[in-house]
């Protein structure tokens, strides 16, 4: 490879190549600051069976958001899903059956959304305000605000192979996690779906000039991110042996934190898959990594709050001097 | 005719008898009929802690006849104070509180609602200042106090557990916010009083909000402190999720001593598995009840406010097989 030809490469693949450094250089200073923990395998199998939760979630989201879209209500999503799949697989005993109805309930809810925002045409940030709240007091009225002890799962052959350990550390969540990035990968690199979702974050007109169908592809979407929410909560509930009411509140920030960390364009029309990958594992470790560096929790906002902002300070000045 | 005397004795008897009874029976009637009351819960809507408080008010509005609106506070001291204010727009005969805010950011709503004659008491947290103020408007509390609540689980677990002088201790808490922190820095204080040393983490707002986040932040500190002995979770959902975290953590059920508040299907589940050892009952169904009993009763009769202590000792493997029906029906 010539000289000009690794530097367009490298100028393809500067947000990638940034981001990773970002991680690679965070990694290096809590494997200085705090070699007792992170040279030990025990913490990566923690953040190996947690990380994938939130960058699942991150990785529908970035489609969507590619594609122009926001979707706020997948937090209520994941619980009214997780209900499914709590109630299902303990009348039935079994848990694939759950599954399937926890697929199914996250699928009518993201059909939900997609049709009030693009057939309706209400804006998605609006309509997914007002599903999250529906979902979430739907699932505590449903479940009259209990949560549901799932322990009898813990040994079960489905439960192995959803979030059980591969040679008896690698957690399964994990490859599920990375099949789902390669399809996404793939979806939205090598498909023609990935291209209608750019052209539509672009200009949706031009694209429906173009002749894409955009509202099969924008529903499409939301069923996508439905799905997606309902395999997470899932998996949560499976990891967690348990079903509770709050489920999945905590991840609004940190999925979207992820998303625009890994070089996600807030405006739609551009994003990459391994970005958000990216992204989801250096906002997942970083509380970790301060905790086992001695300091107070305090300070984990304050960390987190810099790296963002620094992040995509630097991701803006590049834009703008790409489009100079 | 002696017979027809007596007889008619008898009879006279039992309708005095009856007549009484029946008279009885119309004098009675369920004390807080029509009464409203707004209550708020503290947490979040089905939030494992608040939706067991919630219980023991529907229970007392049943059997009160009372009614009971019911409010959510995400367990922000801020949006108690804003749910306190709507509740007082509304014009109620009384307003159950959470404490936690404080007597200060409470104070002049509070007065307001006192001066409008509605009633108002406290539970989970103790408002001191405004109880003393208050105390013969019917201002009451029903609680475990939050100070004596870390105290008596800290004193537990080095009792129960043995536990020597330098032996490393984590709490996980919310020692930042108002009146509710007195727990963790009574846990603080009385492990280290007991010669322990311990280390503190505060919950973010995110693993507040979903426990399950938790888990590389224990493994985090865990492995960076190898040695640590005992881990007591201030928090409910985090309690119920201790044995997860240890599991990920790589830790086997009872090597490390945990403990914390709250009973939960989960919580109970690990202390039969051996991940928690020791579980602080405030016996939350209590909080909910008879805050709305002390209202009823204020507004009806003039009756100044009660102090209730509900602590109700300590859940472990002895006693939970007791304890943990109770819990899965959100009773306990």
């Amino acid at each position: 490879m010539n000289k000009d030809n690794m530097h367009a490469l490298l100028s393809k693949y500067r947000f990638q190549c940034g981001i990773l450094l970002l991680l690679l250089g965070l990694l290096g200073l809590f494997l200085y600051v705090s070699p007792q923990t992170f040279l030990h395998r025990r913490i990566y199998v923690a953040f190996m069976s947690t990380i994938p939760f939130p960058t699942l979630l991150a990785l529908g989201l970035t489609l969507l958001i590619v594609a122009g879209e926001l979707d706020l209500s997948f937090p209520s999503i994941m619980v009214i899903s997780g209900l499914s799949f709590a109630t299902v697989s303990q009348t039935t005993a079994s848990p694939f059956l759950g599954l399937l109805a926890a697929l199914v309930t996250g699928g009518l809810a993201g059909l939900i959304n997609g049709v009030i925002v693009v057939l309706i045409g209400v804006p998605a940030i609006i309509a997914t305000i007002g599903t999250q709240f529906f979902w979430r007091g739907a699932s505590t009225l449903l479940a009259d605000g209990l949560a549901l002890n799932m322990t009898e799962l813990r040994d079960t052959t489905f439960h192995h192979v959803m979030v059980g350990r591969l040679f008896d550390w690698i957690p399964m969540q994990t490859l599920w996690c990375l099949a789902v990035a390669v399809l996404f990968w793939f979806l939205l690199n090598r498909h023609i779906f990935g291209d209608d979702v750019r052209f539509i974050g672009d200009d949706i007109n031009t694209a429906r000039m173009m002749g894409i169908r955009t509202d099969g592809v924008r529903i499409g979407l939301f069923v996508l991110m439905g799905l997606v929410s309902a395999l997470a909560s899932v998996m949560v509930c499976l990891e967690m042996a348990n079903w509770w009411p709050t489920q999945g509140e905590g991840y609004l920030l940190l999925v979207f934190a992820a998303i625009f960390l890994g070089g996600t364009s807030v405006f739609g029309g551009q994003g990459t898959i391994s970005g958000t990958v990216i992204g989801s594992i250096i906002i997942g470790i970083l509380e970790a990594g301060i905790i086992s560096a001695g300091l107070s929790g305090y300070w984990t906002r304050l960390i987190h709050g810099l790296v963002i902002v620094i992040s995509v300070s630097l991701y803006a000045m590049a834009f703008k001097s790409r489009r100079r | 005719m002696m017979n027809t005397g007596r007889s008619f004795v008898l009879l006279a008897a039992v309708l005095v008898l009856f007549g009484t009874n029946v008279f009885a029976e119309n004098s009675l009637e369920q004390s807080g009929k029509g009464m409203k009351i707004w209550f708020d819960t503290g947490g979040p809507v089905g939030g494992t802690y608040n939706t067991i408080v919630q219980n023991g008010a529907r229970q007392a509005a049943v059997d009160l006849g009372c009614e009971v609106a019911f409010m959510y506070s995400d367990w922000s001291p801020q949006k108690m104070v804003e749910n306190f204010t709507k509740a007082l727009s509304a014009n109620p005969d009384g307003i159950v509180v959470m404490g936690h805010p404080g007597d200060d950011a409470y104070a002049p709503f509070i007065k307001e609602a006192v001066e409008k004659g509605i009633i108002v008491t406290a539970a989970d947290t103790e408002l001191p200042g405004l109880m003393e103020k208050y105390h013969t408007s019917g201002f009451g509390y029903t609680g475990v106090g939050n100070y004596a609540r870390g105290q008596a689980l800290a004193s537990e677990a080095v009792n129960r557990f043995d536990l020597k002088k330098g032996s490393k201790a984590l709490v996980w808490g919310l020692k930042s916010q108002p009146t509710r922190g007195l727990s963790s820095k009574a846990l603080i204080e009385t492990l280290e009083k007991a010669g322990l040393q311990v280390d503190y983490m505060e919950i973010t707002p995110e693993i507040d909000k979903d426990a399950s986040l938790g888990t590389p932040i224990i493994t985090a500190y865990l492995s960076s402190n190898p040695d640590c002995a005992l881990v007591i979770t201030d928090h409910g959902a985090l309690t119920a999720q201790l044995e997860n975290f240890f599991r990920a953590a790589g830790i086997a059920p009872d090597a490390i001593i945990g403990a914390g508040f709250s009973l939960s299907p989960a919580t109970a589940s690990a202390i039969k598995s051996g991940y928690v050892d020791l579980v602080g009952d405030g016996q939350p169904y209590l909080q909910g009840y008879l805050p709305v009993l002390q209202i009823v009763l204020t507004k009806r009769f003039g009756f100044s406010g009660l102090e209730i202590e509900t602590g109700g000792g300590f859940v472990h493997a002895a006693n939970v097989d007791l304890i943990a029906p109770l819990a899965k029906k959100g009773l306990r």
